[in-house]
């Protein structure tokens, strides 16, 4: 899962999304409003966690733009108006999901995987195909009721290839929704993850190359 | 209770019903018997030279007192049946023409009973000619309108404290929630170092309220301050920051005492020469100048601000440049702890923006100097 998170606060900022990495997602980091906007034309992202308060562009002003534009886009308010007249605003500019500060991090994660789990078309917080069966909530992966121990960025992998439901997905869309920007895009990455990923769900193999296209559960 | 209120809204209707329908009562009643009090006595001289269509006079001396005594009764009668009915239609004319004259103030007290904080926006909006009535209801308007103003200002208020309390607290939980998890030697020394940053900046908080509801509040007593060692101490402990800023002050102070709290005057110039440090640039300047009526004027070099965004510099928690990233340099508060304690001292304060950028701010506190305390004085 891809993340925009957009807050001011540096030092809440870098912790948050240390936070949401440790919880297997890509998160990306935008320190003021303009670079948030910037991110989100660039990139796609799942969810996208917003401070109202933003320096450059408000929040409020990207919540807007963004619900006119229908994107599947989902958006996490987190802010510090907490009051009952803030919360209905916020959820009426568009927002689909408000979470005041301070705030409980388990909480924030369970709610960034719910808004995940909106897209369309909608999913389980429990994926199963193939024989896997993937808990989103707890992190943990089963082939066949033996549990299979994933490194963050394989579970990520894998979350992407379970979310498409056995269509093909290429490196590119697997470079954007399980990493991060900081990656080198022509880096072999994918490949050592997918290799890695393929030997721990052992035989018989269920992850299919298509040659020139991608993979595919 | 409605019972009670309503014969309580009754009593001016009944007063002046009883007033005025009585007054009129008496003074019909006063000039009808007067005329026929006059007719009486025309009719007891006269009667007799009444002439008669074929000439003859009524001169039979029996049937005379007859008829003067008939006259006289009827007479009688139909002046008391005439006070009756005045009586009976002035007061019921009074009572109804009262009735309509107070239905206004009816609107008034209803508008007053009903309202409450939820529905502060509601108004009387009296339409009718301009009479005291009018005037009473626009003047409770207008009270209602400044109410409100105040109301809105106070829940901005609370609603910005909280956030601003809101937004360490996140950062502590946090930090500790998922910065202390699984800490390296490195990583502690840096949420170490920030937590503390965040904890000065509530500290910083806390105290700016504190202050700005002590300022609000006004002094306990009023003592003498000699504002000018005020000044002169406040630039002192400023020079440090300044010279880092790379700032220069200039002071023209003349001898001036005003009656308040010394830690609150001494907390305002020193607010207002910190700003003026804080928003200006390396290589500028800051002027400050006391007049000996208690006119401090305090005016740097700075960024530009538009001129009608200076009302918003006094309300709580407004930057006008929001660089709150990294800098826990100041809450918000600065300038309206200045017009508070200002204005509890009986003073104002007024801002302009300087046409080349930076603000002048004129704070005029009642002197206490313009009657030197010397007895020996010309004056």
């Amino acid at each position: 899962m891809r993340i925009l998170l957009a807050e001011d606060e540096r030092f809440l900022a870098d912790l948050v999304a240390e936070g949401l990495r440790e919880h297997a997602m890509a998160v990306d980091v935008a320190y003021d409003g303009a670079a948030a906007l910037e991110r989100l034309a660039v990139n796609d992202y799942d969810v996208l966690v917003l401070d109202r308060d933003l320096p450059a562009v408000h929040g409020d002003d990207i919540c807007r733009e963004l619900a006119q534009q229908s994107q599947p886009l989902r958006i996490l308010m987190l802010t510090a108006s907490a009051g009952i007249g803030d919360r209905v605003a916020g959820l009426n500019m568009g927002a689909d999901d408000y979470l005041a500060k301070p705030f409980a991090f388990d909480e924030l994660v369970a709610r960034i995987r719910a808004l995940g789990r909106r897209s369309l078309p909608p999913l389980p917080p429990v994926l199963e195909r193939a024989g896997i069966t993937m808990d989103t909530a707890s992190r943990q992966v089963y082939r066949d009721g033996r549990e299979v121990p994933l490194s963050r960025k394989e579970y990520a992998v894998l979350e992407v290839l379970m979310q498409a439901r056995g269509t093909i997905i290429s490196t590119e869309q697997l470079l954007e929704r399980a990493w991060d920007e900081h990656v080198d895009p022509f880096t072999t990455v994918v490949k050592v993850t997918m290799s890695k990923l393929r030997a721990k769900l052992g035989d018989p193999p269920i992850i299919v190359t298509v040659p020139g296209s991608g993979y595919r559960l | 209770m409605p019972r009670l209120t309503s014969i309580g809204r009754g009593s001016v209707k009944a007063r002046m019903t009883l007033l005025y329908g009585g007054l009129f009562t008496v003074v019909t009643s006063a000039v009808l018997i007067v005329v026929q009090q006059l007719q009486l006595r025309i009719l007891t001289q006269r009667v007799g030279d009444i002439p008669f269509p074929d000439g003859s006079t009524l001169s039979v001396a029996d049937g005379r007192a007859d008829l003067q005594q008939t006259l006289t009764s009827s007479q009688r009668i139909i002046t008391l049946i005439a006070i009756g009915a005045v009586a009976i239609l002035a007061f019921t004319v009074c009572w109804w023409l009262t009735g309509r004259i107070l239905r206004p103030l009816h609107r008034i007290t209803d508008t007053a009973r009903r309202l409450s904080l939820s529905n502060l926006h509601e108004r009387i909006a009296l339409n009718g000619p301009q009479d005291e009535l009018k005037e009473l209801a626009d003047t409770f308007d207008a009270m209602l309108d400044r109410l409100a103003d105040a109301i809105a200002s106070q829940r901005r208020f609370v609603a910005n404290a909280s956030h601003e309390l809101r937004t360490p607290l996140a950062i502590q939980r946090t930090a500790i929630e998922v910065g202390l998890a699984d800490p390296s030697p490195a990583k502690l020394a840096r949420i170490r170092s920030e937590l503390l940053r965040n904890t000065q900046r509530s500290e910083r908080l806390i105290e700016g309220l504190l202050a700005l509801a002590q300022g609000e509040r006004g002094p306990d007593e009023r003592t003498p301050v000699d504002l000018t060692a005020a000044v002169e101490q406040v630039l002192e402990d400023h020079r440090p920051i300044a010279e880092r800023a790379g700032v220069t002050i200039t002071a023209a102070t003349h001898q001036s005492t005003v009656a308040g709290d010394e830690v609150m005057l001494t907390r305002l110039i020193a607010n207002l020469v910190h700003n003026a440090i804080r928003h200006n640039y390396p290589g500028g300047h800051v002027l400050i100048e006391l007049s000996p009526h208690a006119m401090l004027v305090v005016c740097n070099t700075g960024p530009q601000v538009p001129e009608d965004r200076i009302g918003e510099l006094f309300e709580p928690f407004r930057r006008l440049h929001p660089d709150r990233t990294g800098s826990a340099d100041g809450a918000g508060l600065g300038l309206s702890i200045v017009a508070a304690i200002a204005r509890a001292h009986g003073g104002g304060v007024r801002t302009t923006a300087n046409p080349d950028g930076g603000l002048s701010v004129t704070v005029a506190l009642p002197a206490l100097t313009a009657v030197p305390p010397l007895p020996a004085s010309p004056r």
